[in-house]
């Protein structure tokens, strides 16, 4: 594996790496929610979504992060699938938990924003109910890994799972298109159809739900590396 | 500022908040938790 990364492929470099990459991007996250927030919340009302646009600062971040976790969490699991790498393994099962939270952040938010805007708490239109499906694959990974005690067997069986539901990716993001939908499509990176004053505050707080992602993950793989180090001794221990 | 929306917008970031916090601890705790134990195994 001379493509990957040095320190994918060597735990020792990984948890050299991780200790200070951690708390680095969970610094940048902060400094950059904090003046997110600030420029969302000084923003003016939208003339036509009124003080409702400021759930945008954090739906839009949560929903897009949402689908990048599970792009992370399907290239993980091929890498443990195919080369059997064990740090990718790690990488897979952390990055699914912080993806269902995002994933969870991302319905509710959007709840709350449609609830006045729309009308109504949920609809079954093609992003969201696709979005509740991503959801879903998060939990049924989570919960098929947990059902099995071979954790090799388990590995194995949520990769598999996590590569299917890669299916869900595009179908998230082109529903908006592909069917008729009450959800807006993008505006975040189509040229003019968003004004600065909102546009501004939307890409810093993306970067900071990214930076927050990496920190998170980064702390996650870590615990997982520490579990599965903690496990191979305890059965040196039950062995000498 | 938030006006007749403050009802959404409101636990919107609250849950935002708690969802936040809910990840960190459990980041930290597990890692925390895990890298105990093995230096509690190395040792013997």
């Amino acid at each position: 594996m001379n493509w990957a990364p040095a320190f994918l492929s060597n735990p020792d470099r990984f948890m050299a790496f991780s200790r200070w990459a951690a708390p680095m991007f969970g610094v940048i996250a902060l400094v950059l929610a904090v003046v997110g927030l600030w420029m969302g919340f000084t923003a003016p009302d939208d003339y036509q979504q009124g003080a409702t646009v400021r759930i945008m600062f954090i739906h839009v971040p949560a929903a897009i992060i949402c689908e990048f976790i599970y792009a992370c969490l399907a290239i993980a699991s091929f890498l443990a699938l195919v080369f059997r790498h064990v740090l990718a393994d790690c990488a897979a099962q952390a990055a699914a938990s912080l993806g269902a939270g995002f994933t969870f952040l991302a319905l509710v938010t959007g709840s709350l924003w449609g609830r006045p805007m729309w009308g109504a708490w949920w609809v079954w239109d093609a992003r969201l109910t696709s979005v509740l499906v991503l959801f879903l694959l998060y939990v049924a990974y989570l919960a098929l890994r947990a059902s099995l005690d071979d954790e090799a067997k388990a590995s194995r069986a949520a990769a598999i799972l996590a590569l299917v539901g890669v299916v869900n990716l595009p179908i998230i993001h082109f529903s908006v298109e592909w069917w008729n939908s009450l959800h807006q499509g993008s505006s975040m990176f189509t040229k003019g159809a968003l004004a600065p004053v909102y546009l501004w505050p939307l890409l810093i707080m993306n970067l900071a739900y990214l930076s927050a992602f990496g920190s998170l993950w980064l702390v996650r793989i870590r615990g997982e590396v520490w579990r599965r180090r903690a496990e191979a001794a305890a059965l040196r221990a039950m062995g000498a | 500022m938030l006006g007749k929306y403050a009802a959404f917008i409101v636990p919107a970031f609250a849950i935002t908040g708690v969802v936040f916090a809910g990840m960190i601890v459990a980041a930290l705790a597990h890692a925390r938790r895990w890298r105990r134990r093995y230096e509690e195994l190395s040792r013997k």
